[in-house]
């Protein structure tokens, strides 16, 4: 541990001068629909990945992009095997997708503009420093994006890092395999049988 | 165990999905009513019970027992307004609003509350409403209170309330069991989700059902997107349909008619319809003094398993700091407890990575409160503002004040030191800018310091209030104490949007008992 040097600080100058450029960018892409003419019109839903998933929403950049974040978001708790991480992303994409397409059509807008601000390589650099394609981040890097939006004094990296937090955090522990460890493993099993709605079902 | 709807269904109940009609079908009634929830249901059942042929619109989907299934995310995305993701303009409040045929009683936690006195005595005197003194409300509640089985809770709290309890205890602070409206409850907990065994007696399994027995329609999947005016009277309402899952926009669209229009579509909803309509609005007050109940949350970790996701959510209150500096001062707040998912709380506190795997570590131990602070009752407090985006659907723009955080704080301070006083082991105020703090000597000092500011504390809302509120004097309101628009003939508005301020206190019975004397007086005047 002594021969660590302790980073110069580099997040926090970064940030700050990215955040009056980046809060530029998002508030343009947000508002003017500063992306619309490229970007979500390159790649329209639904897209077919190659394992044959069908999503209504996520376009083949937004499954690269939550690719990376996801396992950064939720750490520790990201399956560390290659086939059972494999899984847990193409449940996690589903239920995204899902969660995403009734969020109603205003939400649905916003969060295509945020997903694509982050796909598209000009805009995703200035706002998050990360020039280099989504698979190429170093999962530190990341670590450091979602922590300047999340410390940002502008409101609109608040509120892009919480849709991020919330639909990734919200997608992942709301499967009750995933919260089984710390307690909750979904209904009690007797619901199983008592319930006819949940007959046929798996405790 | 029989699941009402579906015989009521089998039974001939007249229910049709507007996913099924064609464009520019014309649909009539005496009255048509805009809105399932606690408001319109209610005014559905007593108008109907009067003979008038009632046509209840509902913009989201008629889910009933078979699709209660207690799953996180399939709840929370199709029984809720926007699937939870509903905020203020600023994105620093979430707003939780159902968006289903019962509303938000569908996923309400049952807590029953009659409208305080106090709340009472203030609109009597500062806003001037008439007949809603305590005594000429008692009855209204009283009879709610028998037909929909609300009785005080007998069962034992579970820890999450319990460990509310005794924090009052042992400070010395007021704490009352709650009265929930429940026949034959499980006690699983699951009430957010829609009952899936029929026991909480919300408006989907009691009003709903009475309603279509005694003649009333049903048209769901159909938002109400504006009023027909015509010489100061409603000519037809214009909906549009939505596809079978009330997810997509369809471009079909209904007109309705009626003698009369019930305007009950909560206190976004009813608001955005008016001003979709450029309904008149001369003094400038629709969509105004629209109050939420602000909620700030602290979570601890306990010694002991709290497994806040069982048992009935709440059932344990304290009203210790709700009035106790005045009804006018300072911002008064209430004191209770949430349930505690694995997905709500990993959204809650909009953390990641290790700091996230940690807090949904301890989620077997979470003890979480919560604070619904009483906004409305000075003038440091006017609410919020219900707008129209571009697109049409309505937003609300609401400023947490100076006056609100520094109710927001004392709140922090309150709910740490109980959590402490009930032996937590540690507490974490639900703050972007707070870590986990070890004593009430530590958590004091940096609840102090934390910054109140939107977006670092987070706050949500489950009790939207206002915007089309009720007064005599039409320059300070849009309805009259009766509900009857001051300016268009033929409607009224009876739900949570008429009332002046905040109620103090979850609001389903206060919205029942108003429903149930303003629609009595609408049967009578329609009557005759």
């Amino acid at each position: 541990m002594f021969s660590q040097t302790p980073p110069a600080d580099p997040s926090r100058r970064q940030l700050i001068k990215r955040g009056a450029m980046g809060s530029l960018v998002l508030a343009s892409a947000s508002s003017a629909s500063f992306l619309s003419g490229c970007a979500s019109k390159i790649v329209k839903p639904p897209f077919n990945t190659q394992e044959h998933a069908v999503y209504q929403f996520l376009n083949r950049d937004d499954v690269l992009m939550i690719s990376a974040i996801a396992p950064v978001i939720i750490d520790t708790h990201w399956p560390s095997e290659a086939e059972p991480a494999k899984a847990a992303r193409d449940t996690l994409l589903q239920r995204v997708d899902t969660f995403i397409t009734r969020l109603g059509d205003h939400n649905m807008h916003e969060i295509r503009q945020l997903f694509d601000l982050l796909n598209q390589r000009i805009t995703r650099g200035l706002t998050t420093g990360l020039w280099a394609p989504w698979p190429q981040q170093e999962p530190a890097a990341i670590e450091n994006f979602l922590n300047d939006w999340k410390s940002s004094r502008f409101a609109l990296f608040n509120n892009a890092y919480n849709a991020l937090t919330d639909i990734i955090g919200f997608s992942w522990y709301s499967a009750p395999q995933h919260s089984a460890a710390f307690g909750y493993a979904g209904p009690p099993a007797y619901l199983y049988e008592a319930l006819p709605q949940l007959r046929g079902g798996q405790a | 165990m029989n699941d009402i709807i579906a015989e009521g269904l089998r039974g001939g109940w007249d229910h049709v999905s507007a996913s099924q009609l064609k464009d520019g079908q014309i649909l009539e009634a005496d009255v048509v009513v805009i809105g399932t929830g606690a408001g319109g249901a209610t005014s559905a059942e007593f108008l109907s019970r009067k003979g008038l042929k009632v046509l209840l619109v509902e913009e989201g989907k008629f889910y009933h027992q078979k699709d209660f299934k207690m799953d996180q995310l399939d709840a929370v995305s199709t029984l809720y307004q926007e699937g939870t993701a509903r905020k203020t303009s600023d994105g620093a409040i979430t707003i939780y609003q159902g968006r289903n045929v019962g509303g938000s009683t569908t996923v309400n936690w049952t807590s029953t509350f009659r409208t305080p006195d106090n709340t009472l005595r203030h609109w009597q005197t500062e806003h001037g409403l008439k007949g809603f003194s305590p005594e000429e409300m008692a009855p209204w509640f009283a009879e709610r209170e028998h037909a929909l089985s609300m009785s005080e809770w007998q069962t034992p709290p579970n820890e999450n309330n319990a460990t509310l309890k005794r924090g009052c205890d042992q400070l010395g602070w007021s704490s009352s069991t709650m009265i929930r409206n429940v026949k034959g409850c499980w006690n699983l907990g699951y009430c957010g989700f829609g009952c899936p065994v029929n026991a909480k007696q919300s408006m989907l399994v009691t009003s709903i059902p009475k309603a279509l027995d005694t003649g009333a329609s049903l048209l769901s999947c159909a938002r109400a997107e504006r009023f027909v005016f015509e010489r100061g009277r409603v000519r037809e309402l214009l909906c549009r349909a939505l596809d079978e899952n009330a997810q997509r926009s369809t471009t079909t669209i209904l007109r309705l008619r009626a003698r009369h229009f019930v305007l009950a579509a909560g206190a976004i909803g009813s608001p955005a319809i008016l001003l979709r309509s450029d309904a008149p609005d001369p003094y400038g007050t629709l969509g105004k003094r629209t109050f939420l109940h602000p909620v700030n949350s602290s979570t601890a970790t306990m010694p002991e398993p709290v497994r806040g996701y069982t048992g009935a959510p709440q059932s344990v209150y304290s009203d210790e700091f709700l009035w106790k500096q005045g009804v006018t001062g300072p911002v008064g707040f209430k004191l209770e407890v949430a349930p505690v998912f694995p997905g709500a709380l990993s959204a809650q506190e909009t953390l990641f990575g290790r700091a996230l795997n940690e807090r949904m570590a301890q989620l077997e131990y979470t003890q979480s409160m919560i604070a619904l602070l009483r906004d409305g009752f000075h003038d440091a407090s006017p609410g919020g503002e219900v707008k129209l985006r571009n697109d049409g659907s309505p937003v609300l723009d609401y400023s947490l004040n100076t006056y609100l955080w520094q109710g927001i704080r004392d709140a922090y301070l309150r709910m740490a030191e109980l959590q402490f006083a009930a032996g937590a082991i540690e507490i974490a105020p639900v703050h972007q800018d707070a870590t986990p703090l070890r004593s009430w000597s530590e958590a004091k000092k940096a609840i102090a310091e934390l910054p109140m500011k939107p977006l670092r504390a987070a706050i949500f809302s489950a009790h939207v209030m206002g915007g089309c509120t009720m007064g005599e004097d039409a320059r300070r309101s849009v309805v009259n104490s009766q509900g009857a628009h001051h300016q268009v003939e033929n409607l009224s508005v009876i739900d949570g949007s008429c009332f002046p301020t905040s109620i103090g206190a979850n609001p389903q019975l206060s919205i029942f008992g108003m429903a149930a004397k303003n629609a009595s007086q609408l049967a009578q005047r329609l009557q005759t």
